[in-house]
């Protein structure tokens, strides 16, 4: 039944996506208008009104909103394909990075799937092996590799070339001292006033100084943001695509 | 002696890469003790689990992928080892691919050293997308909105889920993360409903978050593997973010060595410049 519901749905987003594609740019480029407006309407009245017949609606607009989502994944996925395919087939420079992507992605797909559905052990060995194995050091690590970065980019950028620099490079100090316990164990030597050791003064920065500068600047996101979702949802954001598709606007 | 000072404000990355991988890897193989100082913020979401009512469920969101796993996992381990131990039943949930697996195989550990059982102690609602419209609609109705836990059971099935209909039956909410996944918790729940939320974020990520703290829409923050480790140590039960704390402790120390070593190679060169 379930395998009968994804056939139905992806031959019926299929369908949609070729349909919207066949039809002349302007006419595409008001759909799409138009269902940005009214999507947004949806969630916008829903949010500010109290209860009503919209919040009975939450849940199936929810639910179109993962299937949209998932097409654009697939999207993606089928993107990523054709290029990699493209650098292998015609080998151009670097198309074994490509090929071990496509290998990857490829055993993955495979393994994942079989692993869900066909409750083999070795197959849900071989799975472990691909994602604890594999994927999560290979991920550590590049998320690892920052730390170096890191060490680098303070050595460099760290110099007392002007009072701000002083000031900056002071903070970032006492706020590095008191984030470890290296800041709690250096302020057990010698007198420290009640509320001033390393660890409460980084705290302080944190929290008060570092609070004030970050709602300062959460603030003009806010307003922005807000401006450019209201571009957004009366479509008055031409982009690329509706430059590409409606000869500009 | 000038001459070396004066390099002192050059030296070269790959030295600091070296001295900085034989710092870490020997702080890790030959652990010792340092003070661990427990920040306001740690306290304060301890204190929110130790009120969670019994009757309620906790949402364990468990927002992060293997990328940041060396500050998430041991943030997601200590907040669950915590439930588990004061007996509160909580869902896993996620909108990360990785996410629900990465947190299960925590459950999981934890579950066999505290003796709790899945579907009755915790539950995986698994990988949700949808962003803000998807917590809008879980605030209203959770089992419609989840339908299945991860293993493709119907959460009416689940035996903890029974009674469970929307966020007035949550607790608390607790979102480990790398990322700004918080805002959409915040807007759509804290905002709306007023449940309370804690939140478990990389290092890098919380100094955006203090704000959210002194506006009340955050009940705690465990800022990065400190966080944990403070927790850790809040429970009583040490585990792999206060044996890290080392580690963290000496590579921090070692950047303000080469701070100030990079400063007096500067001021050399400025007087000789003069």
């Amino acid at each position: 039944m379930l395998a009968l519901k994804i056939i139905g749905g992806a031959i019926v987003g299929g369908a949609a996506i070729l349909g919207l594609i066949s039809l002349p740019p302007s006419w595409r480029k008001w759909i799409i208008a138009l269902v940005t407006f009214i999507a947004g309407l949806f969630y916008f009245l829903e949010f500010v009104l109290p209860e009503s017949f919209l919040t009975d609606w939450l849940q199936p607009v929810g639910n179109a909103l993962m299937v949209i989502s998932a097409f654009a994944l697939g999207l993606g996925m089928v993107n990523l394909i054709l290029i990699h395919a493209r650098n292998v087939s015609q080998r151009k420079p670097g198309w074994y990075n490509s090929l071990s992507l496509l290998v990857s992605m490829a055993a993955m797909i495979i393994f994942g799937f079989w692993n869900r559905y066909g409750h083999s052990h070795i197959v849900g060995k071989i799975y472990d092996v691909l994602f604890n194995g594999m994927l999560v050091p290979l991920q550590n690590t590049m998320f690892s590799i920052l730390a170096f970065y890191i060490v680098s980019a303070a050595y460099r950028a760290f110099r007392i070339k002007s009072l701000e620099a002083t000031l900056m490079m002071i903070a970032a100090v006492i706020v590095m001292l008191g984030q470890v316990p290296i800041g709690t164990w250096l302020s057990q030597w010698g007198w420290w006033p009640k509320g001033y050791k390393i660890p409460e003064v980084a705290n302080w920065l944190l929290t008060v100084v570092n609070s004030a500068a970050v709602r300062g600047v959460g603030f003009g996101i806010a307003v922005g943001a807000i401006a450019t979702s209201l571009r957004i949802w009366l479509s008055l954001e031409r982009g690329v695509y509706f430059e590409q598709i409606g000869g500009g606007g | 002696m000038r001459d070396l000072l004066l390099r002192l404000q050059n030296i070269d990355r790959r030295w600091l890469y070296v001295t900085l991988a034989i710092v870490v890897t020997l702080c890790l193989l030959f652990p010792f003790n340092l003070p661990l100082y427990i920040s306001p913020q740690v306290k304060s979401l301890y204190d929110a689990v130790e009120r969670v009512p019994k009757d309620k469920i906790v949402i364990v969101a468990s927002e992060w992928d293997a990328g940041t796993r060396g500050e998430n996992l041991p943030q997601t381990r200590a907040i669950m080892e915590h439930l588990m131990r004061r007996g509160i039943k909580f869902a896993i949930l996620s909108q990360y691919q990785q996410g629900p697996r990465l947190a299960e195989a925590i459950a999981e550990e934890l579950a066999r050293k505290y003796n709790k059982k899945y579907g009755i102690d915790w539950c995986n609602w698994g990988y949700k997308i949808g962003g803000g419209m998807m917590l809008q609609a879980l605030s209203r109705n959770i089992p419609k909105t989840i339908e299945k836990d991860i293993w493709g059971t119907p959460v009416e099935k689940i035996p903890m889920m029974a009674g469970v209909k929307d966020i007035r039956d949550v607790g608390l909410i607790v979102v480990m993360s790398g990322s700004a996944v918080i805002d959409g918790y915040i807007a759509f729940i804290r905002s709306v409903y007023g449940t309370p939320l804690g939140f478990g974020c990389t290092a890098v990520m919380a100094p955006e978050q203090y704000p959210f703290l002194d506006s009340g829409q955050l009940v705690g923050l465990l800022a990065g593997l400190m966080g944990a480790a403070q927790y850790e140590k809040l429970l009583s039960s040490p585990g792999r973010a206060m044996r890290a704390m080392n580690a963290q402790s000496m590579a921090h120390l070692l950047i303000i060595v080469l701070i100030i070593l990079g400063n007096i190679g500067y001021a050399m060169s400025r007087g000789s410049k003069r």
